[in-house]
């Protein structure tokens, strides 16, 4: 899918131009509400607001579906809603959120007594669901504040030697993009939902086929008190082809073609029809292989999407804040995080965060972000990783540690590139792979090769005796712990950006990785699948 | 309801066309292997729907949708014993053959048929698996100790086909809608502390089709709208009071006129003031009348639930009337029935009606007490050891398995009261129990039942306008934070009098089988003692700060 440049007007600011602004509707009453708060909200006894942000999704998500040429729904969306209202008691070094509670979490409750937000743009209805919310939440945070307190009062301790959160200071940033509108053609959509799912007709030995198109588009609004002011597009599009073929032994090999773009592009009929027309052959040809039925530890190839995937999970694992302190009562869940100037990847990996990069080899990055939730604007490039040693961590702002400067970097969103001194071609990361399996003393190595993430994985012995390749359905790798990437023996020179939709949250996340990655000792064993006997009682009635 | 009784029509509906095709078509399949399903059918929701809210003048929820449910199910064995049995004796069967998924809204014939086909191999793998277990299992159990319970009724395949909705009636007035939603929740804004004042509006429109491999096709319209009022005000003690107003038509243009809706959102703005500083009422025994809509949904709690038949068929379940038919449950002059054909009564609509169930059996009326004298039990074909027929309540949600559901409860009395009389009653009674008032109640939004052995069989109603009426004369108090708890057998020897007016409570039902749509006609009742029981707080304190507006 071609990128396009959807950004037409572009203010980025990291001082104050409040006045110079022009607030739409859903901004005036944002900013109003606000404004009002930390002028008015104070509760008898307690301290008032020190800081208060809110943010606003205001959109509309397309979903529709069909199979075997018939649609299965195709509907419209609207989406507004107050995806967070903060409220902060106390002071930037020591607020409410400071501390862990024995009973409650970090941050206060916001949905009690909470109107819903209008999907018209009026002006005191928006900011009735804001006063509301703002209220809930200020009165919980202005008593965990003063129980903070008090907790911090019996230690007998200074602030300084109690483990603590702080809030950290950014200078407030105006962030007005203006997004273009992508006009969503219903009927269009739905044809070629229609058209893309009848391709499986001629296919009756296919179970479950289906064809899934996602778009949702609009703006997410930030206002906080110490004067940022964002408004920023989002738009993304997912086609989703799912088919299922049975192997005859009971278990379900399935596969999916996907395409991905930040505007409502759809690929062209051909190449769909022809890329499912591969997916199915490829099923096919799988189901023809023989079970994995080893048990095998020694190198391992990695190679498809499988590579870039292992860089970044590796990566998120590697570079979150994590920002738990210990409860000072109760149960301790903490995790510290990870210690910069650590190794965590084989030396001459470099990891970088680019999050307002846009494209990488004709793919567009739909991760990219011009500022973060918080409405702190990253830098344009962070070294997270240098030569496999931790250098920085992606830091909201929220502090546990001094010298953790907010960087407006997030693990489940943004692009990621990884750099790898010494890049060899595929033929030489085989050389590899069977150089390292015969000084371990055995008969093959193993590549792992999958296509996209939710492809069947193919496990290909490669014997070190004439390097002729066998290959295997239904293997899969050791423990996640083996997957770590301080011990890659190589990787590969080329490199491939992958888009998908980071874990535990709606946003998109891209990484720029190379295509293949030798890792010196993982354990590969056969799938423990399920298996269902599958007798055809009455034939499918696409069957002639 | 555009009916057609012309069975010939039926040849141009295409998806009817399609779902009778495959059911012969899998019939056939079958039959070539040594142990076939002896029953497969198909139940298909059609539905097209609008959803409008808004919330105190701003339109907050405003979408149409169309999707195709369905419901398959298939059995083996026989009617006399089937997969549907538990495999162990004295177990429970907990297979409801659920499997709703989505259908193409396309009329596409390979597609749907496909999808149908994928799950009717699914189902008759698993009905094969457990019918064999059920076999084996009954092999080593001895004969007298083996249930005689019959799994499934035997009934007549129906043929019943209404027409389509015309195509100039399927267009949603959605602007329409969106503006009075709008313009009726606005009202609330000019109490300011009314924190929340809600008006939704569903309408849909449905068309259920039913085809089994007995020979059944049933397709029937439904069209069903409903405008929902809710608004809430914060009492002088912090506690949240709501009170709700709904309307129930056929069709949008049944619904009451924006006149009266504003009038009764004026009322309820009034009562919600009074609400406001009505005093917190304590827990209670004595004397209480239940006005119409509230002893519908008494009965509908207490008493409907324990009289679906497929209950009584478990073990587990508290089985409270099972023993009863022929007895005397009730004071001799009430009578109680459900009738799925009735549409009105007097102004008002009722939503449990059907031509016919969720298993294609044609509906009727189901005298359950006459005089007094339990005579039967609402049944799907889930038949009992002496009701082994259908009498065309087996009901379900779009996508779920029907089990006997309540259609439109029905609750009539033979000597009747005036509503002074009933006062007056009520007060007699609170000077022979020394006590200083009794209850009133008024409206209700709702209630639940337990009906197993294994918790406390009970019941709570959940009213919303509760007054005092004290025997001493003085102008009858509201009171707040009431709810109506008991035990079904001691409530209905505490029922003395009924009134000579009915009302009409229009609501949903949730069960087994999903939420279908109930009403319940019922005459006020006086009832000699009743408990209540304090309800959940729900507290939400007055804000900080007032709402906002403009240059505010």
């Amino acid at each position: 899918m071609k990128a396009t440049g959807f950004l037409s007007l572009l203010i980025l600011s990291s001082v104050s131009l409040y006045g110079q602004t022009q607030l739409n509707t859903i901004q005036q009453a944002m900013k109003d509400e606000l404004d009002r708060s930390m002028r008015e909200l104070k509760r008898e006894g307690l301290e008032a607001p020190m800081f208060i942000s809110y943010s606003i999704r205001d959109g509309i998500s397309y979903q529709g579906a069909a199979t075997l040429g018939a649609l299965i729904d195709s509907d419209f969306t609207p989406i507004r809603e107050v995806t967070s209202c903060r409220v902060m008691v106390g002071s930037y070094e020591f607020n409410d959120e400071s501390l862990e509670s024995e009973y409650q979490g970090m941050n206060p409750e916001e949905t009690s007594g909470q109107v819903e937000l209008p999907m018209d743009d009026d002006y005191l209805g928006i900011r009735r669901t804001l006063w509301l919310m703002t209220d809930n939440v200020y009165r919980s945070a202005s008593r965990q504040f003063q129980k903070k307190q008090e907790m911090v009062k019996e230690l007998g301790k200074p602030l300084a030697e109690i483990p603590h959160r702080s809030f950290a200071k950014v200078p407030p940033s105006i962030v007005v993009v203006e997004g273009k509108n992508h006009e969503i053609n219903k009927k269009e959509l739905e044809e070629y939902l229609r058209k893309v799912s009848a391709i499986f007709l001629e296919y009756p030995e296919m179970e479950n086929t289906a064809v899934r198109y996602r778009f949702s588009q609009g703006y997410r609004y930030l206002v906080n008190s110490e004067g940022s002011i964002n408004k920023t597009p989002y738009s993304s599009g997912e086609l989703v082809i799912t088919m299922t073929l049975n192997s005859g032994n009971g278990d379900r090999l399935q596969e999916e073609v996907n395409a991905s773009s930040s505007d409502t592009t759809l690929p062209n009929f051909t190449d769909v029809a022809d890329k499912v027309k591969k997916k199915i052959d490829r099923l096919n040809k799988i189901k023809a292989l023989p079970k994995f039925e080893d048990e095998y530890a020694g190198p391992v190839l990695f190679s498809g999407d499988f590579a870039p995937l292992l860089f970044l999970y590796n990566l998120g694992a590697t570079v979150s804040d994590r920002n738990d302190v210990p409860r000072l009562k109760g149960y301790n869940r903490e995790r510290s995080a990870p210690k910069i100037g650590r190794q965590f990847f084989s030396e001459g990996t470099t990891i970088t965060a680019i999050p307002k990069t846009k494209s990488f080899g004709g793919v567009e990055l739909l991760g990219s972000y011009e500022v973060d939730d918080e409405g702190t604007i990253p830098a344009d490039a962070t070294v997270l990783i240098e030569n496999g040693l931790l250098k920085e961590l992606v830091n909201d702002r929220t502090q546990v540690k001094e010298n953790q400067p907010a960087n407006g970097l997030m693990v489940n969103a943004g692009v990621f590139k990884v750099d790898v001194k010494n890049g060899v071609t595929k033929a030489q990361m085989k050389e590899r792979l069977i150089e390292a399996a015969r000084k371990e003393g055995l008969d093959y190595g193993i590549i792992i090769h999958q296509e996209w993430s939710n492809s069947p994985l193919i496990a290909i012995k490669v014997f070190v005796s004439d390097g002729h390749e066998e290959e295997f359905r239904q293997a899969v790798p050791g423990a996640s712990e083996q997957l770590k990437m301080k011990r890659m023996l190589a990787a590969s020179a080329d490199s491939k950006a992958i888009n998908l939709v980071a874990f535990m949250s709606d946003q998109m996340v891209s990484i720029i990785a190379p295509t293949a990655v030798l890792l010196e000792e993982v354990d590969i064993e056969a799938e423990d699948v399920v298996t269902e006997k599958h007798t055809e009682y009455v034939a499918s009635p696409l069957k002639k | 309801m555009s009916v057609s009784l012309s069975y010939g029509q039926a040849s141009n509906d295409k998806l009817l066309q399609t779902l009778e095709k495959e059911i012969a078509r899998e019939v056939d399949g079958f039959s070539k292997h040594p142990q076939p399903p002896y029953f497969i059918d198909y139940r298909v929701d059609d539905i097209h729907s609008m959803n409008v809210s808004a919330s105190l003048g701003s339109l907050t929820h405003s979408r149409e949708s169309r999707n195709r449910l369905y419901h398959n199910s298939v059995r083996v064995g026989n009617y006399t014993a089937d997969n549907t049995k538990p495999v162990r004796e004295n177990e429970e069967s907990f297979d409801f053959m659920m499997n709703g998924s989505s259908l193409p809204i396309d009329n596409s014939d390979p597609a749907i048929r496909v999808e149908l086909w994928q799950s009717t191999q699914m189902l008759y793998r698993q009905a094969l698996d457990k019918y064999k277990a059920i076999v084996s299992e009954s092999n080593l159990t001895e004969k007298k100790k083996q249930s005689k319970l019959q799994s499934f009724s035997v009934e007549k395949p129906e043929k019943y086909f209404e027409e389509p909705i015309p195509e100039n009636e399927q267009a949603f007035p959605r602007k329409v809608w969106e503006d009075r939603c709008r313009e009726f929740s606005k009202l609330f804004l000019n109490d300011a502390e009314i924190f929340d004042g809600k008006v939704d509006l569903i309408y849909s429109q449905q068309r259920r089709y039913y085809v089994s491999s007995e020979g059944a096709s049933v397709v029937q319209n439904f069209t069903n709208a409903y405008l929902f009022i809710t608004a809430s005000i914060r009492t002088s003690d912090g506690e949240t009071v709501p009170l709700h107003e709904s309307y129930y038509a056929p069709a949008l243009s049944g619904l009451p006129s924006d006149e009266q809706i504003k009038r009764d959102i004026q009322s309820m703005m009034e009562r919600l003031q009074k609400l406001k500083t009505a005093p917190l009422a304590d827990p209670y025994t004595g004397p209480a009348i239940l006005d119409g809509p509230v002893s519908g949904v008494f009965f509908h709690e207490i008493f409907g639930h324990r009289v679906e038949g497929h209950r009584l068929r478990s073990e587990y379940d508290g089985q409270t009337f099972k023993s009863k038919v022929g007895e005397k449950i009730l004071p001799d002059n009430i009578s109680v029935y459900c009738d799925p054909t009735v549409a009105k009564f007097a102004d008002q609509y009722l939503n449990g009606i059907y031509r016919y169930d969720d298993e294609g059996v044609k509906s009727r009326r189901v005298d359950i007490v006459e005089k007094g004298t339990l005579k039967t039990f609402l049944m799907s074909r889930a038949p009992l050891e002496d009701i082994t027929t259908s009498n065309g309540h087996g009901r379900a949600s779009e996508g779920m398995s029907p089990v006997a559901r309540q259609s439109n409860l029905f609750i009539n009395s033979a000597k009747t009261k005036t509503n002074q009389e009933l006062r007056n009653m009520l007060i007699k009674e609170c000077k022979r129990q020394g006590k200083e008032y009794g209850y009133y109640f008024k409206s209700v939004v709702g209630g639940f039942t337990f009906t197993d052995r294994y918790t406390p069989n009970a019941f709570n109603i959940f009213p919303t306008e509760v007054y005092r009426i004290f025997v001493d004369g003085r102008p009858d108090e509201l009171v707040r934070g009431v709810d109506l708890i008991g035990t079904p057998l001691a409530m209905f020897a505490e029922i003395t009098a009924a009134s000579d007016t009915r009302g009409v409570f229009t609501g949903f039902c949730g069960a087994e089988s999903g939420y279908v749509p109930v009403s319940a006609v019922a005459p006020a009742l006086f009832v000699r003692r009743i408990e209540t029981q304090k309800k959940p707080k729900s507290k939400v304190e007055s804000t900080l700060l007032p709402r906002p507006a403009l240059n505010k």
